[in-house]
């Protein structure tokens, strides 16, 4: 295997790194061409470096308690120049937090998309590659519990192994890589119908080389634009368990931070501490419907203006 | 008198590389009773001819020049006019359309279908013509309760021709009517068009890659390369040593004969021209063996050289010597050899 | 067995069960059927049929892409149908197969380099500069000059007649002994055929390659093979050498087929095809003779017995119990 790796690394090198770097700028280019994917890029990398970077960047410690002149908590100030986005009812600056909810809430989102991608990305390759029995078996774990809806089934899980962080990224990843399971299996069956696998077969090449080197480069774009809209799924699931109380208590994340606003009870005034982080989470998930529907666009000809 | 008269046409496709000349000012006569074979290869412009003579082009391309039909010119006809005479005085079979057949209806009521979207006239009417053009067909009226899964990709190309002659029409466009039929199934086909031909006085445009088609059937032919057309005239002459157009004597040879099965199959070398950039002079010059500086600046002219015969090419007297020297091998593959 | 044999093929079965049984009978396709030939070394043999008579199939079985029913493949001597793992490695070096698309032959993400060199790596053929150095002389033996210029395009850079000589280049880089050509012109246009049929011709005569050739027209076939086998509903024929099956068919089915290959000379005109009717349903096959529903000689023995192949000289043979005298 590693044999094998190396001569892939040092074959036609020049012409393969050529073609890479020809790809990757025709790809960026028309990433930046198209706005919409351009918007999500921009939005997702800004929020992914202040996820990256807020300790670093929050003007006070996210959970410290802050007092007035007089000793008094420092509860639920609006906005003013010592807090761009107030105070808690617990008297914490909100912007601190919104920071640092950006790293739970990119955490889940992060990991989850890479647990669905090799999860489901590789049960629907192999399913779709080997057909029969192995198809039955694997398409037998997607269907099972199909049926059942997403939040509810967070709720009961919650109750049994405890609200976490690590609750939501488990049950968020069960329920959503058999979709991409599903989507990548059919793409597989219909390519591997096509006489290049034959050929490639032909030639001696093993079935690990015909799914990762041939059929899966060319579901790629199909994997990523699939994975984006996935991962949007996973930030509302999470912020939605979250903010029930069944998602992370550990870890800081904007739903997390929209329960407590609604167990306070402030959630009718304290606009300036709602209002935050519910745009975040809707903001991260539009980017990230939009970066999908921009790789869609790039990858699939006939949706372009001819 | 002609039933079929195209003159100039010109039909440019936008992409966006360019415009794209698909068709470059062609000119062709179809008399009535008459088959006509359009021969080519893919991407020379022949189902471009067959789309515009319908008017199926796609919106944002370019039509120029006259295709009179029965006096009227087409080109100049709208939408609402042109339904009423596509399918009814001017049918059109292609190549996939066996696969258009609705798969949930019988095809008897698809043919009956047909007839009755073009005329007044009953059910129990239409459903013996339709009966009728089965048997003309060949399938039998007995097919006619049959769906279209039960039956061979012959059976339903024939079908498709039972519908296109529902309505009685007086040109009949055939685009690759039996490309990728088996050979038997394809004779069958073939007789019953010439058999058709024959009965009903039907004018054909036959539309094939394949010159052995054409040379079953047709009258005379028209060779397109790169949307225009190189030689023009009757079957019996071109299609033997007398053609006078390189690109038709290369085509020729390249088309093996069972009769003759190691006579020398020679390829003529290169590849189409870009369709796209402006191009000077003749469009075969590239890869024609005895091409020469004029060829390459000016473009030849459409020359009348005997009744009915015409050929696109600067050098029309000097056919006896093509038809001599492109049947040696060293004549086309010269420039490769040093390679 | 002669020693000049390189294929010997006996009593080949693929069975296909057809889904949708009806009345608990269990209906199959038999797309091979008991098929038994030889190609000699060195030879262009030819497989001609129409649609559905088991010759693609056929090909597919020979590349142990397929697993037959029943009966044995033999290559130089060695029964391959059981190979796995390493044995049938070393076998895909030395038997390879065209595809009729070339465009779909071709992983549209390979260039033409990484095309021609993945055989070689697949089977860890000598070092980095010695792959890539047969790659290219492959490249310039199939006729794409100069290499260089090709080596970084893509399949959608490249003309139909450039993507089949990609292929065929991919198929000889490991200097196979045995080359399946199914259909590989079928897709291409006519002015451009004859330069892969000499491409083939060159093959065999420079790199000693034999070639099956399959195809259903009987026209390109008459130019091309030395042999040919005739097949209809996955039997064999007739077989015999190409000049002679074609001039003076013995089977009332190569006659008919023969008949209705349309010419390109006008005075050469068809009249007739001796076939009535379709070729049956494959499920539903007729008893003895698969062809006695369309022929105008048979008889009653036709239909109680299945004619077998049988010489009527000493290279020919056909499977009829009235064959065809003139």
């Amino acid at each position: 295997m590693i044999r094998f790796l190396k001569i892939r690394l040092s074959t036609n090198t020049k012409i393969m790194l050529e073609n890479y770097k020809k790809g990757f700028r025709k790809v960026t280019r028309e990433l930046i061409q198209s706005k919409l994917a351009l918007t999500g890029i921009v939005i997702l990398a800004v929020f992914s470096s202040v996820a990256v970077f807020s300790p670093y960047i929050v003007p006070y410690s996210p959970d410290m308690i802050l007092y007035d002149e007089n000793g008094r908590v420092l509860s639920l100030r609006p906005p003013s120049k010592d807090h761009i986005m107030g105070t808690t009812f617990m008297g914490q600056d909100v912007f601190s937090q919104l920071l640092d909810g950006a790293r739970g809430t990119l955490l889940v989102a992060f990991l989850s998309g890479l647990a669905i991608l090799l999860i489901g990305a590789n049960v629907g390759l192999i399913a779709g590659y080997y057909k029969g029995a192995i198809d039955a078996l694997l398409m037998r774990f997607v269907d099972t519990l199909y049926g059942i809806p997403d939040l509810p089934f967070i709720l009961i899980i919650a109750l049994f192994i405890g609200p976490s962080i690590w609750t939501v990224i488990l049950v968020v990843v069960l329920i959503l890589w058999r979709t991409m399971a599903r989507i990548i299996r059919s793409q597989t069956l219909s390519l591997s119908e096509r006489p290049f696998v034959k050929a490639a077969k032909a030639s001696g090449a093993s079935d690990f080389r015909i799914i990762y080197l041939h059929i899966a480069p060319n579901v790629a774009s199909l994997i990523f634009a699939q994975l984006a809209i996935m991962v949007g799924f996973v930030i509302i699931l999470e912020s939605s368990a979250s903010f029930l109380g069944v998602g992370s208590t550990d870890i800081r994340t904007w739903g997390q931070m929209l329960q407590y606003v609604f167990v306070t009870g402030a959630i009718r005034h304290a606009w300036w501490w709602t209002l935050p982080p519910g745009a975040c989470i809707a903001l991260l998930v539009m980017s990230v419907f939009f970066l999908s529907k921009g790789i869609e666009n790039i990858t699939n000809p006939e949706l372009e203006r001819r | 008198m002609s039933l079929l008269i195209i003159r100039d046409l010109e039909v440019h496709y936008r992409t966006y590389t360019g415009m794209l000349r698909a068709v470059d000012g062609i000119s062709l006569d179809l008399d009535r009773g008459e088959i006509l074979g359009l021969a080519g290869e893919s991407g020379c412009g022949k189902s471009t001819v067959a789309k515009s003579i319908m008017r199926l082009l796609p919106s944002d391309s370019i039509i120029k020049g006259t295709i009179s039909f029965n006096g009227d010119n087409l080109v100049e006809k709208n939408e609402h006019e042109m339904t009423r005479i596509r399918g009814k005085d001017i049918s059109l079979i292609t190549q996939s359309a066996m696969n258009a057949l609705d798969p949930v209806q019988r095809v008897g009521n698809q043919i009956v279908e047909a007839i009755r979207t073009h005329r007044k006239c009953s059910r129990g009417e239409a459903r013996k013509e339709a009966c009728e053009l089965l048997e003309l067909v060949g399938l039998g009226k007995k097919r006619f309760k049959n769906y279209s899964h039960e039956l061979s990709g012959g059976q339903r190309q024939r079908v498709i021709i039972a519908m296109a002659l529902g309505s009685s029409p007086k040109l009949v466009i055939a685009d690759e009517p039996t490309t990728g039929l088996d050979v038997i199934m394809e004779f069958r086909i073939l007789e019953h068009l010439r058999k058709l031909q024959n009965d009903l006085k039907l004018s054909i445009l036959l539309i094939s890659h394949d010159i052995s088609v054409i040379a079953q059937l047709a009258h005379k032919i028209a060779i397109m390369y790169a949307g225009k057309i190189m030689e023009y005239g009757p079957v019996s002459e071109v299609l033997k040593q007398k053609a006078y157009h390189p690109y038709t004597l290369g085509l020729k040879n390249a088309f093996p004969a069972i009769e003759n099965p190691r006579n020398e199959l020679i390829s003529i070398p290169g590849s189409p021209c870009d369709l796209v950039r402006e191009i000077k002079g003749c469009r075969f010059h590239e890869r024609c063996p005895f091409s020469t500086e004029e060829c390459f600046i000016k473009e030849p002219e459409w020359l009348n050289i005997k009744e009915g015969h015409y050929v696109l090419c600067h050098y029309p007297d000097k056919a006896e010597i093509f038809q001599k020297l492109s049947q040696e091998r060293s004549t086309w593959i010269k420039d490769r050899e040093s390679n | 067995m002669r020693t000049s044999t390189l294929i010997r093929v006996e009593n080949l079965t693929k069975i296909f069960p057809f889904k949708g049984s009806m009345l608990g009978k269990k209906k199959c396709i038999r797309a091979v059927d008991n098929v038994s030939f030889e190609v000699r070394k060195g030879e262009i043999y030819g497989l001609a049929g129409e649609s559905g008579c088991g010759k693609s199939t056929l090909g597919e079985l020979l590349v142990n892409l397929q697993r037959p029913t029943s009966g044995s493949i033999y290559v130089d001597g060695q029964e391959i149908t059981n190979h796995r793992g390493r044995m049938l490695k070393e076998f895909r070096r030395k038997v390879q197969i065209i595809f009729q698309d070339p465009y779909q032959s071709l992983d549209p993400r390979y260039t033409v380099l990484g095309t021609v060199m993945e055989p070689l790596n697949i089977h860890h053929i000598g070092s980095l500069k010695f792959m890539e150095e047969k790659a290219i002389e492959t490249l310039d033996k199939v006729g794409l000059r100069p290499p260089i210029r090709y080596l970084a395009k893509l399949p959608g850079e490249l003309s139909g007649g450039e993507r089949q000589r990609l292929c065929i280049a991919r198929a000889s880089v490991l200097d196979p002994g045995f080359l399946v050509a199914d259909e590989p012109v079928s897709m291409l246009d006519v002015s451009i055929r004859a330069g892969i049929l000499e491409l083939l011709k060159k093959l065999r005569e420079k790199e000693k390659v034999t070639i099956l050739f399959i195809s259903h027209d009987l026209a390109t076939i008459g130019y091309l093979t030395d042999r040919i086998a005739i097949m209809y509903l996955g039997k064999i024929v007739e077989e015999g050498p190409t000049v002679e099956v074609i001039q003076k068919p013995f089977h009332p089915y190569t006659r008919a087929l023969i008949s209705a290959v349309p010419s390109p000379n006008p005075d050469v005109k068809r009249s007739e095809v001796k076939a009535r009717g379709t070729i049956p349903d494959p499920i539903d096959l007729p008893s003895g003779c698969r062809f006695r529903t369309r022929c105008e000689y048979a008889q009653r023995k036709c239909s109680d017995m299945e004619p077998q192949l049988e010489n009527v000289s000493k290279e020919h043979r056909v499977a009829c119990f009235y064959p065809l005298s003139s």
